[in-house]
């Protein structure tokens, strides 16, 4: 019972993004600040400099900005293929 | 022809529409006349030099090609085609090629040369390819784009396919048309994972089928690692258990086209000190490092994460490891597209200094090392096509300060077509006299298949991976008799030379009027 319990949180941790207290913010990717800049260069509408991004480097400044400012990070992934063959 | 957008892809909305695909609007030159990009950064507009080697080019190719009776497109796809492209550069760039007017003028001469680099050891360092299930993300990315482009006005009806960065054509691209001799096949990682380029278990199985097909060793791989993920440190014990990697690859920067969480250090004693012990008790101890390509404003674009991108960590690591190799890739020159080459090259003749490329040639006397190597993937294509001279300087450093034992040669294919064209600048490179007396260097490039850039293009990176020297040296080498240098013969006779695509996949910026 005790076990199945721990397998609820656990699956329950797994599913969504991860709140962080607010002294526990994830700063791995920058500081808040530092994300906001990264957003803002990567999420950019009309950028004038070389490499703005789309996808994957507005999506990973988005989601640096949730876990710096906001206390709300994604559990991390492993690296690994459904089909370690491709 | 359908466009495509392929893997890793990320320039926004706004630059695709200032952009054209490579492979239908670049005029099909032996060598690009401007920058193709992979689609990491914005590529340059074609400069008015570039416009000018053009149109030399179109001009020599057209006065040629009505002597031999042929299309000029067949004649640029000769080896009489690819002198006259680097004749033409010559001429607007300074001489900073080794080309002669006898070359591009005759065909035999053109051939002859050609014929002298007949079983030189080109191992490729830096190679590509995707997954067969490389995520539909990417191929939404490249409708969005090729519909505001309007490059292909049918892109709602039309199937399309990756196949062009897709195995196959990876090995007609490398091994049918280039001089390559082996390959090392590679990954990446990235916050996201739908654009993770290929499982480490994909690499080994098609080094596994290659090399059976071939009866030699044609290609080589490496696991990617990636510290700071969870359990990363099981893949690499599953790697040194199942997969039997050459060496490891990995990214510092976390993810090479954003700001990731996962950024981290060689010299960081928790996390990779572990790593190494494993890895030099394994025997597979060289580790190759993405490093460089940042982007102008880098500051702001990778806040908190870009100072990962430079060798800052790489001195303390190297002296503490010195049975670990460690191969930089990109030798860590942050313009991966030399977005202001004048100014860099400015910025070189006043100071010799050239962004974060100079700390890395610096590093070995700093830090009293011999265990770091510099890799020209990307970055050698890139700079010798908008500045020939920065180029020179780029190659001239890195073998004079960190010697020409350690530069290995890697040309990032497939995305860029087939290598041969870079094989060929490489080739012809040098450095000018007066950069080797400003600088004080004493090693110039020297002769095609002289003894620098015989240990650029493949001897280096043989002792890196244990390939038998005497092999290597052989007269009648294994490869030269294995099943693909069979198909590739057999291919040459079948007109595969004069059919060179001369292709760049990618995209350029479009031309001004």
């Amino acid at each position: 019972m005790r076990n199945a319990r721990y397998r609820v949180v656990l699956a329950l941790a797994f599913a969504s993004p991860l709140v962080l207290a607010a002294d526990q913010k994830d700063e791995r990717a920058g500081t808040c600040e530092d994300a906001k800049k990264q957003m803002e260069y990567f999420c950019a509408e009309n950028p004038k400099d070389t490499m703005v991004a789309i996808g994957t480097a507005c999506t990973n400044a988005k989601k640096n900005v949730k876990a710096a400012c906001e206390g709300e990070a994604e559990p991390d992934r492993k690296y690994e293929f459904k089909d370690s063959k491709n | 022809m359908t466009i495509q957008r392929h893997i890793g892809v990320h320039m926004s909305d706004e630059e695709y529409k200032m952009c054209d695909p490579a492979e239908v609007a670049a005029f099909r030159s032996p060598v690009p006349t401007q920058v193709v990009s992979n689609g990491e950064y914005n590529p340059l507009p074609q400069t008015a030099q570039q416009r000018q080697v053009e149109e030399l080019i179109k001009e020599m190719g057209d006065k040629q090609a009505k002597r031999y009776n042929i299309p000029r497109r067949q004649f640029l796809a000769s080896a009489a085609g690819m002198a006259t492209a680097f004749l033409a550069m010559n001429k607007v760039f300074g001489p900073i090629f080794d080309v002669s007017e006898a070359e591009a003028a005759n065909m035999d001469a053109a051939m002859d040369r050609k014929s002298r680099f007949k079983g030189q050891f080109i191992f490729d360092d830096q190679t590509h390819f995707i997954r067969d299930d490389f995520n539909q993300e990417g191929l939404l990315g490249l409708t969005k784009w090729a519909v505001n482009a309007k490059v292909n006005p049918n892109i709602g009806s039309a199937p399309m396919s990756l196949s062009r960065y897709k195995m196959d054509n990876y090995l007609k691209e490398i091994f049918l048309d280039s001089e390559t001799t082996v390959s090392l096949l590679s990954g990446a990682p990235f916050d996201d994972p739908s654009w993770w380029l290929i499982s480490n278990d994909a690499i080994q199985s098609a080094c596994r089928s290659v090399n059976t097909m071939s009866g030699t060793v044609r290609m080589l791989g490496h696991t990617v690692i990636t510290p700071k993920y969870p359990n990363w440190m099981d893949e690499v014990d599953r790697a040194i258990a199942e997969l039997h990697p050459v060496s490891w690859k990995s990214y510092t920067i976390g993810d090479p086209f954003g700001p990731s969480k996962y950024a981290w250090s060689l010299d960081d004693e928790k996390l990779m000190y572990p790593f190494y012990e494993k890895a030099i008790k394994s025997g597979i101890n060289t580790i190759c490092i993405h490093k460089g390509l940042m982007p102008r404003d880098y500051e702001k674009a990778f806040a908190g994460t870009w100072q990962h991108a430079t060798v800052q960590d790489l001195g303390k690591a190297a002296k503490d490891w010195p049975q670990m190799n460690f191969v930089i890739y990109h030798s860590a020159l942050r313009p991966w597209l030399a977005d202001q080459p004048d100014a860099e090259l400015a910025q070189f003749e006043k100071d010799g200094y050239i962004e974060w490329a100079t700390d890395l040639a610096r590093i070995p006397e700093k830090f009293g090392v011999s265990n770091v190597y510099a890799e020209l993937g990307s970055t050698f294509a890139s700079t010798a096509v908008t500045m020939p001279r920065f180029c020179a300087a780029f190659v001239g450093q890195l073998v004079n300060l960190m010697g020409a034992d350690h530069v290995v040669w890697g040309s990032d294919s497939v995305w860029y077509g087939s290598p041969q064209w870079q094989i060929e600048a490489m080739r012809r490179l040098e450095i000018p006299d007066d950069i080797m007396k400003a600088q004080g260097w004493k090693t110039k490039l020297g002769a095609g298949n002289g003894d620098v850039k015989n240990k650029i293009f493949g001897l280096n990176s043989a002792r890196l991976y244990k390939i038998d020297p005497v092999k290597v040296a052989a007269d009648i080498r294994p490869w030269d008799n294995d099943t693909i240098a069979k198909i590739k013969a057999d291919y040459l006779a079948n007109g595969g030379d004069t059919g060179r695509s001369n292709t760049y996949y990618g995209y350029i910026a479009k031309k001004t009027a």
